[in-house]
């Protein structure tokens, strides 16, 4: 019994300390305030995307093309996912945002499989960054 | 003698959680969750349907090198003939932009169909390709057409077998491009060239029937 007490409080102990670094990682070091809470994920500022898609002459896209992207999503991830009439993935890519001016845009051009352009019905979009 | 060696070995299971769950909410305090990005949403997409055919939409003609200052932009059957010092050139248009389509939209698949009023025998292969400089249907020569550039061939295709019969393919990357506003002017029919080949015909939007068509599905976010 007394190996087992030992060997859990040091256990306890190590959690503890583990959980206090924890909490003093989420202090800001420059702040002169301190508090603690849940903050929301926020977007970048996409309210609404819109695709533009480019076609070859066996009727697979070829391209497309995203703009009026906000500024505030440079370096942020945006995928893509061409979608059909029943909302199943026919294709999908994923592109890096680079630095913008006002706004970005981006080219996706491989889809991971030919996409015919008519079964298209909807773009699927997701921006995830930092 | 066993059981110390149980208890030992729960302690030492007690012990390593204990420490998993320690370490694993100090990694989770590290992410600054409050600072990333997520969003996630979609564009859905309209369709449409656009089918141009008739003189009100389409526009066509052929030149004639062995009457080279002619024109035939009424005539209701155009040429294509591949014997040098009588080559004949088919030129067909289409109004894209009556259709409406803005220029965000897309071509998604776009069909054109001829359909012949005359075949040659032996078959022939011929060349669609799209005219890019601009000229005027009801004044083309053999002689001004000398001067007109074109892009890359859209589709060779084998005449029809027989008169009455049409032949179709997709010509979606053209009208693409068209809708995104590359200028329109339209497509040549030609041969590749020989001296024993005869001629093709097609019926035009002048003809009662059988006039060229081209169907446009397109879609819009």
């Amino acid at each position: 019994m007394r190996t087992l007490s030992k060997t859990l409080g040091f256990a306890v102990t190590v959690a503890a300390t583990f959980a206090a670094c924890a909490a003093a990682a989420t202090l800001a070091l420059g702040s002169t305030t301190l508090s603690a809470g849940n903050a929301p994920v926020a977007s970048c500022g996409v309210s609404s995307l819109t695709g533009t898609q480019s076609v070859n002459n066996s009727n697979n896209v070829t391209q497309v093309v995203v703009s009026n992207i906000p500024a505030a999503c440079s370096g942020d991830t945006l995928s893509i996912t061409l979608a059909d009439q029943n909302h199943l993935p026919l294709g999908s890519s994923s592109v890096t945002l680079g630095s913008c001016g006002t706004t970005c845009s981006a080219t996706f051009t491989s889809f991971g499989a030919s996409v015919t352009a008519y079964l298209v019905y909807s773009y699927q979009f997701a921006v995830v960054g930092a | 003698m066993r059981r110390p060696r149980i208890r030992r070995r729960w302690i030492a299971v007690i012990a390593a959680g204990a420490l998993g769950a320690g370490t694993t909410v100090a990694f989770a305090a590290t992410l600054g969750v409050g600072s990333w990005h997520l969003w996630a949403g979609a564009d859905n997409l309209s369709l449409g349907v656009c089918t141009l055919t008739g003189s009100t939409t389409t526009s066509d003609t052929y030149v004639n090198q062995s009457s080279s200052g002619s024109n035939y932009s009424s005539a209701t059957t155009m040429a294509v003939h591949p014997n040098s010092g009588s080559q004949e050139w088919a030129f067909v248009w289409f109004n894209v932009a009556s259709c409406g389509i803005p220029t965000t939209g897309a071509a998604d698949a776009a069909t054109l169909v001829f359909v012949a009023s005359g075949v040659p025998s032996p078959s022939r292969t011929l060349t669609l390709q799209p005219v890019t400089s601009s000229f005027t249907f009801s004044s083309v020569t053999w002689n001004n057409a000398q001067s007109l550039t074109y892009g890359t061939p859209t589709e060779s295709f084998a005449t029809p077998a027989s008169a009455g019969s049409g032949v179709g393919f997709y010509v979606t990357q053209n009208v693409d491009n068209w809708i995104k506003g590359t200028a329109n002017y339209g497509w040549r029919i030609s041969d590749g060239g020989s001296n024993t080949g005869t001629t093709a015909t097609f019926y035009t939007s002048n003809s009662a029937s059988n006039q060229p068509q081209l169907q446009i599905i397109w879609t819009k976010p």
